[in-house]
């Protein structure tokens, strides 16, 4: 028996004699036996799954698992390419609000020099020009309105004011050269105007209010010295000369409100912090680009119509 | 010596799927690992359900892997026992707060039962509490040593570390053992 020295206070040789009373702790037979019956159950019940595993493979299983070494690095490639594609797609899209400093910028800047590159139609790049510098102008006012000190914040704005500028400027000579591509027909039609003008019939129409003014007054004098039949004849030439005028006026807008004007004009407004102006006066460049051939040609006609009339009132003068 | 030879057996059988190998190997260990999960867990009844499931685990090991890490069936057994609890404690602890680590494990009735039918159930069940003070390693040597009758080499197989390591090991452990009974406060 085993004794402690004094109550539960023992040396080491007391200690382990007592531990060594723990071997007394055992199952219970009952329990053992029963268990071990459920094990060898288990037991023979997986070996025999194991022979099944070993059992001749048949030729339609022995074909399955061909195909599956063949499907497996396909659907592997196919996950990995979607996984790509669909993580840049994501990321695009995370970084489409993102402004300089933020980690997405990059990815942001990185997709639209993508963008760029993989365009080879001259006029869509003048519209994804026009979108960058839109996005370079939301992104200046979105660093200027942050409230975070940011030491940097200075010389971001002054490298996106000049990204934007660089934008403008490449769409600017972008339109120009589709302009000198488109020039022939237009040429021809400036000639007509340029000789409309040599005539000195009605070219001022072309140009300032100030010029109409000046053919009415010499309307004024016709009408002194003429009868009541030619006056009334001047008056309706008058009106027509009028009609004139104000169509001619019209034309004169319409060629002025070109694309690479709309762009200067935008220019302007984000020189003076008026950043939801830049973006408006560039969309508004942006619808113009589609008519820099076509529209350009239309607004031609219009003027030939003009000087067609113009020329005719002139003679009836 | 012999022991040995007859674990090396064993194992060649059983990774054979001998089913006679594993009902000797049961008959065997059975008790010692018995025992040693009795003292880590909180009942009677997790103790039996441990236990099966540490046999049928080895079973499957033996046939799915080679036994180079653990050197012999009985070492295999216990490390397979040691993994067993450190789940069920894992399990348990969502919906029991008593962790491996606290040392304190209630024992219910029915282990209590076990205790006093002891021979000197009294010094036996004072053990059995302070046993349970100690930490995990410093308990797992002290019943692996004298209760299981481990040798060092056997030990350091299934803690996984050299000899002198088990020994330091299960000198201090001794001792703080020693210092816990003395009523003197132990340093983990």
């Amino acid at each position: 028996m085993v004794r402690f020295a004094h109550k539960y206070n023992m040396d080491e040789k007391d200690l382990i004699k007592n531990l060594e009373a723990f071997k007394e702790i055992k199952p219970r037979e009952e329990w053992k036996t029963f268990q071990r019956e459920i094990l060898l159950k288990q037991v023979s019940g997986s070996r025999e799954g194991t022979n099944l595993e070993k059992a001749p493979m048949s030729l339609f299983t022995l074909l399955l698992q061909r195909l599956q070494y063949l499907t497996q690095p396909m659907m592997a490639v196919f996950l990995i390419a979607a996984i790509i594609l669909g993580g840049g797609f994501m990321s695009v899209y995370a970084s489409k609000d993102s402004i300089p400093g933020d980690s997405l910028y990059i990815a942001k800047i990185l997709n639209e020099k993508t963008q760029f590159v993989l365009t080879f139609n001259e006029e869509k790049k003048v519209h994804l020009g026009l979108t960058y510098a839109g996005n370079r102008a939301k992104e200046i006012k979105e660093l200027m309105q942050t409230d975070n000190v940011n030491k940097n914040k200075g010389d971001q704005v002054e490298k996106l004011v000049s990204d934007f500028k660089k934008e403008i400027n490449n769409a600017k000579n972008r339109i120009s050269r589709i302009n000198k591509e488109k020039e022939l027909p237009i040429t021809t039609d400036e000639k007509i105007i340029e000789e409309s003008i040599d005539t000195g019939v009605f070219s001022a129409n072309l140009k300032k209010d100030e010029q109409g003014i000046e053919i009415s007054s010499s309307k004024v004098d016709l009408i002194k010295e003429e009868d009541v039949e030619e006056v009334i004849n001047i008056e309706k030439t008058s009106t027509t000369s009028e009609e004139v005028l104000a169509t001619s006026s019209e034309a004169t807008l319409e060629i002025e409100s070109n694309p690479e004007q709309a762009i200067l004009e935008a220019q302007d407004l984000l020189e003076n912090q008026d950043f939801d102006g830049t973006l408006s006066k560039l969309e508004e460049a942006d619808d113009l680009i589609d008519q820099v051939g076509q529209g350009e040609v239309q607004g031609t006609s219009t003027s030939i119509i003009i000087e067609e009339e113009a020329t005719s009132t002139g003679e009836n003068l | 010596m012999a022991k040995a030879t007859q674990d090396k057996q064993l194992y060649k059988r059983l990774k054979k799927k001998d089913k006679e190998a594993f009902i000797e190997a049961y008959d065997s260990y059975l008790d010692d690992i018995y025992r040693f999960v009795f003292f880590k867990v909180s009942s009677q009844a997790d103790a039996e359900d441990l236990s099966s499931y540490i046999f049928l685990k080895a079973w499957d090991y033996v046939q799915n892997n080679n036994l180079k890490d653990y050197k012999t069936l009985k070492a295999l057994l216990y490390k397979i026992a040691r993994n067993a609890i450190v789940d069920h404690y894992r399990k348990n602890s969502k919906t029991n707060n008593q962790s491996l680590d606290d040392g304190k494990i209630d024992i219910k009735d029915e282990k209590q039962d076990l205790v006093e039918s002891l021979v000197n159930k009294d010094n036996v069940e004072f053990l059995l509490k302070k046993i349970n003070e100690l930490k995990d390693e410093y308990r797992d040597v002290l019943i692996l040593r004298y209760v299981n009758e481990l040798n060092v080499a056997e030990i350091a197989n299934v803690i996984g570390k050299n000899k002198g390591n088990v020994r330091v090991i299960i000198y201090r452990a001794t001792k703080a053992l020693r210092d816990i009974t003395e009523g003197n406060s132990i340093k983990n």
